[in-house]
């Protein structure tokens, strides 16, 4: 093998596979990522048998080869050379990698060691805009659960019913939900709910804010490809039942409020300053025009603060973990956030004005 | 005449009824390891007031004839045994031919029973002891027996009766590991008319418990199997263990049974937890059903006159065989359930041998490193340097300020803080958004159903669904990223030992119990923030040198303790 390389290319394509890597080095070969050089094209992969990524590379390419790299060091020589890059390989051992008058020989592994890329079946393939794509991800990625015992909350829902040309993203940690629906390109024959585990959709972001504007979904048994480009991101689906998020969002509640994000933020934010510690309980006393909110804590002190808002009806108190609240918020961003209440017992409904795709759901607490 | 007599008959029976009845869970006992020798498929268990009025076993067994019936309730009178050969191999359940009559001298009994194949039965009614109706009835397939008004006679027993939920608790857990080491037999527990447990036969052990333990439980269980390891050596063990993390708090899902004989042995109990060595946590027990085939001569049962405890002639080699099977069947999990699903589900050519190289040089590190460990931590564990602590084996804080040296345990001390805010504060309570279910045994049920407003206290806001299954609405906020099953078996557990302590007792124990389920683990990583935080917490606690349980949070290093360490004073 014998190519060359710019920096920057090689430099951004690495980075971009840092955290699939495996650092914990339990399977060597895991830790090397596979750099297929060819005359019409060049790609490198990477993956720890959960999720894999496959990007193309821009080099020049005198002789063709494939080689299993140790991705942790290359990138790191890659940031202190200057200059483009020159990799030249006689073997499956060695790795002779020249910048400017820089001269290095990294040890690698053989081309055959290297996970084969999972074959998928029953594959079903629904088409959805980055953009939506990155926005769904972002508005429930941070209410599923994170190492939980029930492991199927770590992930997120992605859920297509049939007879709808719509893609339902859920996240959830039992205690709060966030669920956003889109319009998709494409259909399914069947109902689909796959759960994605919550790195990869964490680790698949960084793919959807570049040029391209469409992602291609391959559903699989096992798996689901995302197409973006030329890169290719495959992840292991979670096995289980997700949970009926259906069920719990609630559809009557009557207390309806409209509140200007900004002034919430600032209040909650302020308030919860003197709740306590771990459970970050703030009290909201709701009456016409104005929702006070309050926060005590025996050996720190009480905070009080006032937020004007529309809403006509009778009064409510209800206690609230305020960094649910703020989570939410913190992710819309519309000028207005509309909160939908029933009594200090049931479930809460937070939306951006005039959208009615995004929902999050927040359990009271009894303080 | 001299002081010393022997004593009458009927007094060495109330005498011998101490040994055999404390309870009357004994009594159940008892008549249900009759009714197994009997050659029964079937047993009805019924019960008036937790057994104190009434303990009626019948069954389908081989029943008697009308002088086997009478001579049953003489001390020593037997069918199972001989001559002394016979008690060194001992095949059935009871053999003492001690347990009718020692019954019988404390309660009031009806027996109705008849020979298989008889035309006629017999019936007998006795009190204290005293046989006072023998009479002929028609036939009736196999043996009921009925006790009434058990320690009638004996007031100063009777008093130490505990209450009908108590009693009926323990009669249900005899129940159950009789049930558990006979699959084969169908049993029934009828409490105050009402089915208590119903178990149908069926001839697999692994579906009797999840008859007992639901589906929870069965789900995290693995089968374990060893034996016979030669012609003269026909020890077999078969059974089923939990695969960690699933675990209990304590080992009351620990079962052992020796020829079908539930048994308590502390010999099995070590074993078990050699086995899982490294695998559990401190302080939690792995759930684990052993059945032992033991020939009869290996084992002596004739230690207790209840059969609870057992002799084995060679105990290290029970042990070394449980031990290791438990042992072989986690290194087995790692290799295969871990890798083999990879090798399957990603088809990787060259992968084969990479894992297989890679298992090699695993092994071989894994040796060494074991080695070079020598504080028993099975793990790796990093120490870290941050501008203020010093985090060794992600377990200690070490903290230096003007004069002294801090060490702190990071689990203890932040139980003595949860501990102390669970007691000072007003629960708060955070409402599930997705309320969880959970399957419990009939034992668990009961205990959790009669203190769900206890539990309620505490912010478990928990609903009886019916047929052993619970949901749970809320847990406190504070313990808010706990997993809430787990948090409620744990309380269970601590409920369960704490039967007849006071209601604030109980509340305090749980709070106890809370505290440490929810505070930071030992080998927990921790970034510089949390430790300031937890420092800072601690050093607002009453009393911060002590966790809940009495174990110190800190050990403090003054120069001078340097000092004179380093005999500079």
């Amino acid at each position: 093998m014998k190519l060359s390389v710019s920096k920057d290319e090689i430099q951004e394509k690495l980075s971009n596979i840092q955290n699939i890597v495996e650092k914990r080095n339990t399977m060597p070969v895991l830790s090397h990522f596979l750099l297929s050089a060819g005359k019409k094209d060049s790609y490198i992969v990477a993956t720890d048998l959960e999720t894999a990524l496959k990007e193309p590379l821009q080099v020049k390419v005198e002789k063709e080869g494939r080689l299993c790299i140790p991705a942790r060091k290359l990138f790191e020589i890659v940031r202190e050379v200057d200059g483009d890059l020159s990799f030249e390989s006689t073997d499956e051992q060695w790795l002779r990698v020249k910048a400017g008058v820089s001269d290095f020989r990294l040890a690698c592994l053989s081309a055959n060691e290297f996970p084969a890329w999972p074959g998928m079946e029953e594959v079903e393939n629904i088409v959805v805009e980055a953009k939506t794509l990155m926005d769904m991800i972002e508005k429930t990625i941070y209410s599923a659960g994170e190492s939980d015992t029930r492991y199927t909350l770590n992930g997120l829902l992605f859920h297509i019913k049939p007879e709808e040309v719509r893609l339902t993203i859920v996240g959830t940690d039992g205690h709060r939900l966030a669920s956003i629906n889109k319009q998709i390109e494409g259909e399914v024959k069947d109902e689909k709910k796959m759960i994605v585990p919550r790195k990869a959709a964490s680790e698949l972001r960084r793919f959807l804010d570049g040029e391209v504007d469409k992602v291609k979904i391959s559903m699989g048994r096992n798996h689901v490809l995302f197409s973006i480009g030329d890169v290719q991101f495959l992840t292991r689906l979670i096995e289980g039942t997700y949970p009926n998020y259906e069920q719990v969002i609630p559809v009557a509640n009557e207390k309806k409020v409209s509140i200007g994000r900004d002034a919430f933020t600032k209040a909650l934010r302020r308030v919860s300053i003197m709740s306590k510690e771990r459970s970050n309980a703030i009290k909201f006393d709701l009456t016409e025009d104005v929702i006070t909110l309050s926060s005590s804590s025996p050996d720190l002190g009480e905070a009080r603060d006032e937020v004007v808002v529309d809403y006509k009806g009778d009064k409510l108190s209800v206690g609230f973990n305020a960094r649910y609240l703020l989570d939410v918020i913190g992710v819309m961003t519309s000028e207005r956030v509309i909160l939908e209440l029933q009594d200090p017992l049931s479930p809460v409904i937070l939306k951006e004005e005039g959208d009615e795709d995004y929902r999050c759901v927040i359990m009271p607490m009894r303080i | 005449m001299g002081l010393i007599r022997i004593l009458p008959e009927n007094l060495i029976n109330k005498i011998a009824a101490g040994e055999v009845v404390e309870r009357p869970a004994s009594v159940v006992k008892e008549l249900i390891e009759n009714s197994i020798d009997a050659g029964a498929d079937e047993v009805i268990i019924e019960i008036l007031h937790g057994g104190k009025k009434l303990i009626r076993v019948s069954d389908n067994g081989i029943g008697m004839m009308r002088e086997d019936a009478i001579l049953a309730f003489e001390r020593h009178a037997t069918s199972k045994i001989y001559n002394e050969e016979g008690l060194r191999k001992i095949g059935t359940m009871g053999f003492r031919g001690e347990a009718l009559p020692s019954i019988a001298s404390v309660s009031k009994v009806l027996i109705v029973t008849s020979e298989k194949g008889s035309s006629s039965g017999t019936r007998i009614e006795i009190e204290g002891g005293k046989i006072l109706v023998v009479s002929d009835t028609g036939p009736s397939p196999g043996t009921l027996v009925e006790i009434r008004d058990l320690f009638f006679n004996t007031p100063a027993r009777l008093a130490f009766l505990k209450g009908d939920n108590t009693e009926l608790s323990h009669i249900i857990g005899t129940v159950e590991s009789e049930a558990l080491g006979h699959p084969e037999i169908s049993f029934t527990l009828k409490h105050n008319k009402k089915v208590i447990l119903s178990l149908p036969k069926t001839n697999k052990s692994i579906e009797r418990i999840h008859q007992i333990y639901g589906r929870g439980v069965v789900e995290n269980l693995l089968e374990v199997r060893s034996g016979p390891l030669s012609e003269n050596n026909r020890i077999t063990l078969t059974g089923y263990i939990s695969n960690p993390p699933f675990s209990r708090a304590d080992r009351s899902l620990q079962a052992a049974f020796i020829n079908k004989r539930p048994v308590r042995n502390s010999v099995i109990s070590h074993a078990i937890s050699e086995g899982y060595h490294t695998l559990m946590m401190k302080d939690r027990y792995s759930v684990a059903f052993l059945f032992l085939d033991i020939d009869n001569m290996e084992v002596d049962v004739n230690v207790h006159p209840a059969k609870r405890e057992v002799r084995f002639r060679n105990p290290s080699l029970i042990h070394d065989i449980i031990a290791k099977s438990i042992r072989e069947r986690f290194s087995e999990k790692t290799t295969e359930e871990t890798f083999q699903i990879d090798r399957e589900k990603i088809d990787l050519p060259g992968v084969k041998e990479a894992i297989e190289r890679y298992m090699k040089r695993y092994e071989r590190a894994s040796l060494e490193e074991e080695r070079q460990i020598d504080f028993g931590l099975p793990l790796r564990l990093k120490s870290t340097i941050s501008k203020d602590f010093l985090h060794a084996f992600e377990s200690y804080i070490i903290a230096v300020n003007k004069d002294s040296v801090m060490i702190i345990d990071q689990h203890a001390a932040h139980e003595r803080i949860l501990y102390e805010k669970l007691k000072k504060e007003k629960i708060e309570i955070q409402r599930l958004l997705v309320p969880e279910t959970i399957e419990l045994s009939k034992k668990e049920s009961l205990l959790l159903a009669e203190n769900l407003d206890k539990i309620k206290t505490l912010g478990l806001d928990v609903e009886d669904f019916g047929s052993n299954t619970f949901i749970i609405r809320s847990i406190p906020a504070i313990l808010e990223r706990e997993d809430p099953k787990g948090l409620l078996l744990d309380i269970l557990a601590e409920l369960e030992k704490g039967q007849g302590l006071s209601r604030t007792e109980e509340i305090e124990r749980m709070k106890t119990r809370m505290a440490c389920h929810g505070a930071i683990k030992a080998s927990q990583p921790l970034n510089p923030g949390e430790m300031e935080n937890l420092m800072e917490e601690l050093k607002g606690t009453e009393l911060s040198h002590t966790c809940p349980h009495g174990r110190p949070t800190m050990i403090k290093l003054r120069l001078s303790d340097l000092e004179k360490l380093f005999k500079r004073k």
